[in-house]
């Protein structure tokens, strides 16, 4: 039986081809192949969500995938959120809102919350809660990233309107 | 010129966040250095076993291993760790009778717990390590297992240490007033045995650790996910054999701590030893089960306690039995610091004064126990305030008319508890009045009353507390350590700002606050100003990010630093200004003269003068040095306060416990960033409630720990989570030099009390009592049918 194998992907928008020992984590390709290591390994067994990225546009546990499914697909990992060197809106709202601390969690959070937002639907908070409660903080105690997130999903269900870009809600200044 | 705007008191976004955000942060594992291997430990399966041979053969020959190493391999190279107590005037005997374990990187001859560690593999990466992890065959010879306290008190009990005699590590007694008259005189006396649960910080980020060693210059270099890097430095070398100086620690981004990493671990030891031994760059980073199994564990004991009271619910005595089942070994350095912090805040903010107790350290075969988040706060909050409500129901008070007639009042401070801790000041009596207020109580009841009769049954659970943080170097030298912090602040010659403290910082936004404190110092942006933490080589001494002490301690010495510097600053702009140093002010980025607005140099150009143009002095042989370092010993304790008020509902069908509504009324001093401290309320809030309703170690009694993943041991998430409402009081220290006071713990220490008090007033017309955490749907449901059984309940 083969133990490598090759696969071809697309992570954040650079393509890669790199053959892969197959039993290698998609977690562990991410942060020691391509050196992301955003991506993070907070339990290794599917809870904490630490782990998560977008595959495809679906949030997916890096860790509970193996390197070797992925052929021909796209991954974002939280590297790729911020474009040209810009927060994107999700990131400020998080900033804004003071919704990290230890940060160990939060690019799981980000990827989670960014499938939600991409999907532009409204949602409520009660929904929003049912939807990160698959991500673990142990720093926050989730409502300021219940804040920041509801912030950002309101602002894009009201973006037909030229005056709803985000503002810092918090007043907060720049540090 | 416009006013400089001071960044004290707001709310200041963290300049700590942009890199964690994008992925840039840099935690542990982050950390790669080339030709890096990684280890992998095997760790015993058993409880309580004796190693009678170890095989390594098939190990040592699985791919891309370097090292297999048992204990026994190691023992001449790396010391045990052994927690020992310093024998300060007054406390001799507990120094003299604290027994010690010497606890090694790598098991020798016998394991005392599941998960000790027995081998460490070293390999060309985890996969491999993991692999040959498995092969290693280790003979166990199982002994008697000791699972709880009774078990090991009780006669013919096996022994963990056969030199010790007994499984007792340490009995202190204590007692002040007559509290043996005062519990005959009392008309209500009300006796109780609480179980607390075993329970862990769990940051997001496990521990972890990699270490280099250059064979040369026999110089290490340590990275380490720890709230401690002086105190690590401080204590390994001598472990391993090689001079202080040599032993560089750098702690990076650190994933969470909550005191689980403010500690010294066996692990930290073999992790450098096995860096010397094999000349290569080590990595190991702990997977969650041995986090689960093998970093430190806090809060189990079982307690039994009595309160005595008046009839108009003056609280007149207090006593009781503290059991705590610490584990097999003493975790480093502060062993025993959760049984001796419990009894000392077991009368929490009230008026006592008749009050005694005998506190018990047992050895168990369980992991070692360590300082976590409130450290025994939370345990003897959770006895004291849940007493405190059933001397209430017993008398017909409501919960908040007891708290006011029994907490120490305005006019008392600075009070002096029972227990010697000196409460400088606060707002004990207007934070439950503000609960109160929020809680509508008479509405409350009314309410109540009526849902009752439908089946649904809310309560409502107060909770209050005083803390004893930051506190100065005497109430360290027990477990020799001291509470200084000394800091660095330099200047460069275009004026910028650099801090340098030895402070590693898991969460709590450091970098941002004490640019705030100096930028307003200084009149000059926060840009201006770099902190650099957590780096021993870039540092002075430092003790490490525990017991709240950052902001009052780290602060205090940034601030008499960062006024030296002023003051060499002024003596440069005098010469440049010709006038008197007394005539000058800071103003937004220069210096003036006072009452002359254009008079005035900027701050870049003094530092040019002082530092490059030199040759400009009238003696340009003596410069003059804009850097400073000044420690600062902080007032012997810091004393914040705050009131936590619940709402709960109790589900009668599934025993399930819904959290309404939450407020903490809170009280820190001064604030510098209050974004940050209600980070650190709600934080400390929603693990208490973890700590009270679902959190759990449990050991079986053959020694097994059952909680092995995030399935078991299950904390709050956003769907168990509420939102926190806070109401900041602000009553200044006056003692601290920045008149703040410590914070950061009190949400871990107040929450689970809060919350089981709730729940013994949605259930109180089942007169029923919530002695045991964590509070599960199960316990719950428990409750209510053994009281409804017993026939109690009241209309």
């Amino acid at each position: 039986m083969a133990t490598t194998k090759e696969i071809r992907l697309k992570v954040n928008g650079v393509e890669y081809v790199r053959s892969v020992d197959v039993r290698t984590l998609l977690l562990d390709f991410i942060r020691e192949e391509l050196h992301l290591t955003g991506t993070h390994a907070g339990c290794e067994h599917g809870v904490c969500g630490a782990c998560t990225v977008l595959l495809n546009g679906k949030s997916v546990r890096s860790c509970l995938l193996l390197a070797a499914q992925i052929d021909q697909e796209e991954v974002l990992t939280v590297e790729g959120l911020a474009i040209n060197g810009q927060l994107s809106e999700l990131q400020n709202s998080f900033w804004n809102h003071h919704a990290l601390q230890c940060g160990f969690c939060t690019p799981g959070f980000l990827m989670t919350a960014q499938e939600l937002i991409n999907t532009g639907e409204a949602i409520s908070e009660e929904h929003l809660r049912e939807a990160l409660a698959g991500n673990l903080c142990r720093c926050t105690g989730y409502q300021t990233i219940i804040e920041a997130v509801l912030e950002v999903l309101s602002s894009q269900f009201l973006s037909t309107d030229p005056e709803s870009d985000t503002v810092d809600s918090t007043g907060g200044r720049s540090a | 010129m416009p006013e400089f705007s001071r960044f004290s008191g707001a709310r200041i976004k963290r300049r700590e966040d942009p890199r964690l955000l994008t992925g840039r942060g840099s935690f542990i594992a982050d950390i790669s250095l080339s030709g890096m291997a990684e280890i992998a430990f095997v760790r015993s399966p058993l409880g309580h076993a004796k190693i009678q041979s170890i095989d390594v053969r098939e190990a040592e020959l699985s791919q891309g291993v370097l090292a297999v190493v048992t204990g026994a391999d190691l023992v001449a190279e790396a010391e045990a760790l052994e927690a020992t107590l310093h024998e300060v005037p007054g406390l001799e005997h507990m120094a003299r009778e604290c027994k010690k374990a010497k606890w090694y990187p790598l098991a020798l001859e016998r394991v005392r717990y599941m998960g000790e560690a027995v081998v460490a593999i070293v390999a060309e990466n985890r996969y491999l390590a993991e692999d040959a992890a498995e092969k290693v065959m280790v003979d166990y010879k199982p002994l008697p297992v000791v699972a709880n306290v009774a078990d090991a008190l009780g006669q013919d009990a096996p022994l963990l240490h056969e030199e010790w005699g007994e499984n007792l590590i340490l009995k202190n007694t204590f007692k002040n007033g007559d509290p043996t008259k005062a519990f005959e005189d009392a008309p209500v006396t009300i006796k109780e045995t609480f179980d607390t649960n075993r329970c862990t910080g769990l940051s997001l980020e496990t521990r972890g650790g990699v270490a280099e060693y250059d064979p040369f210059t026999k110089k290490l270099k340590f990275w380490t996910s720890s709230q401690i890097p002086h105190m690590v430095r401080m204590i390994l070398p001598d472990l391993i054999g090689v001079p202080e100086s040599h032993l560089h620690v750098i702690t990076p981004d650190v994933g969470g701590g909550f005191g689980t990493k403010g500690q010294i671990y066996p692990e930290d030891v073999a992790l450098i030893a096995l860096a010397k031994r094999l000349n290569r760059p080590v990595r190991w980073i702990e997977d969650r089960f041995e986090n689960l199994i093998a970093a430190s564990h806090a809060r189990e004991g079982t307690f039994t306690v009595e309160i005595a009271a008046n009839r108009d619910g003056e609280i007149v005595g207090l006593r009781g039995e503290l059991f705590h089942d610490v584990g097999a070994y003493l975790s480093f350095p502060y062993g025993v610091n959760e049984s001796i912090h419990t009894g000392m805040v077991l009368p929490g903010p009230y008026r006592i004064q008749n009050y005694e107790y005998t506190m018990y350290t047992v050895a168990t075969n369980k992991a070692p126990l360590g300082p976590y988040r409130g450290v025994g706060a939370p345990m003897a909050t959770y006895i004291g305030e849940h007493l405190v409500d059933c001397v209430a129901r017993e008398l017909d008070l409501d919960p908040i008319d007891i708290r006011l007639r029994n907490l120490v009042r305005k006019e008392e401070f600075p009070y002096t508890s029972v227990t010697g801790l000196v409460f400088e000041n606060g707002s004990y009596i207007e934070s439950v009045e503000k609960c109160r207020e929020w809680l509508d109580l008479d509405g409350f009841r009314h309410k109540q009353k009526l849902e009752r009769k439908e089946g649904r049954y809310i309560g409502v659970g107060i909770s209050c507390y005083v803390e004893g943080a930051a506190p100065g170097s005497p109430f360290f030298a027990l477990w020799n350590a001291s509470g200084f912090e000394t800091v660095t602040v330099r200047l460069t010659p275009s004026a910028k700002i650099i801090v340098e403290s030895g402070m590693a910082c898991p969460g709590q936004g450091y970098e941002t606050t004490l640019a705030q404190v100096v930028a307003d110092e200084l009149e000059v942006d926060m840009e201006d100003v770099s902190v650099s933490l957590g780096d021993t080589t870039n540092s002075p001494f430092s003790w490490g990010s525990h017991s709240s002490r950052f902001m009052v301690v780290c602060g205090g010495a940034c601030l008499l630093a960062i006024r030296d510097v002023k003051d060499s600053l002024l003596q440069v702009a005098a010469n440049f200004l010709e006038a008197e140093v007394g005539d000058l002010e800071f103003r937004n980025g220069s210096i003036g003269v006072v009452g002359a607005p254009e008079k005035s140099v900027r701050l870049e150009q003094v530092c040019r003068f002082a530092l490059v143009r030199t040759d400009l002095w009238p003696d340009s042989t003596s410069p003059i040095q804009l850097e400073a370092t000044r420690t600062y010993e902080p007032p012997p304790l810091s004393t914040p306060n705050a009131t936590h008020a619940v709402v709960v509902e109790v589900d009668e069908e599934t025993g399930e416990v819904k959290i309404l509504k939450y407020l903490v009324v809170h009280d820190c001093g001064k604030m510098i960033n209050p974004m940050i401290v209600e980070g650190q309320i709600r934080g400390g809030t929603v693990q208490g409630l973890g700590n009270a309703i679902c959190e759990h170690l449990p050991y079986g009694e053959d020694g097994q720990m059952k909680a092995g993943s995030l399935m078991d041991y299950v904390i709050p998430t956003t769907k168990t989570s509420p939102n926190i409402d806070v109401v900041h009081i602000e009553t200044p220290s006056e003692l601290a030099l920045n008149g703040c006071k410590g914070m950061g713990e009190g949400g871990a220490i107040a929450g689970p009390s809060a919350i089981a008090n709730g729940v013994a007033d949605a259930l109180s017309h089942l007169g029923v009592r919530v002695t045991q955490l964590p509070i599960t749907p199960e316990r719950v449901w428990t409750l209510i049918q053994e009281a409804k059984n017993k026939g109690l309940e009241r209309s």
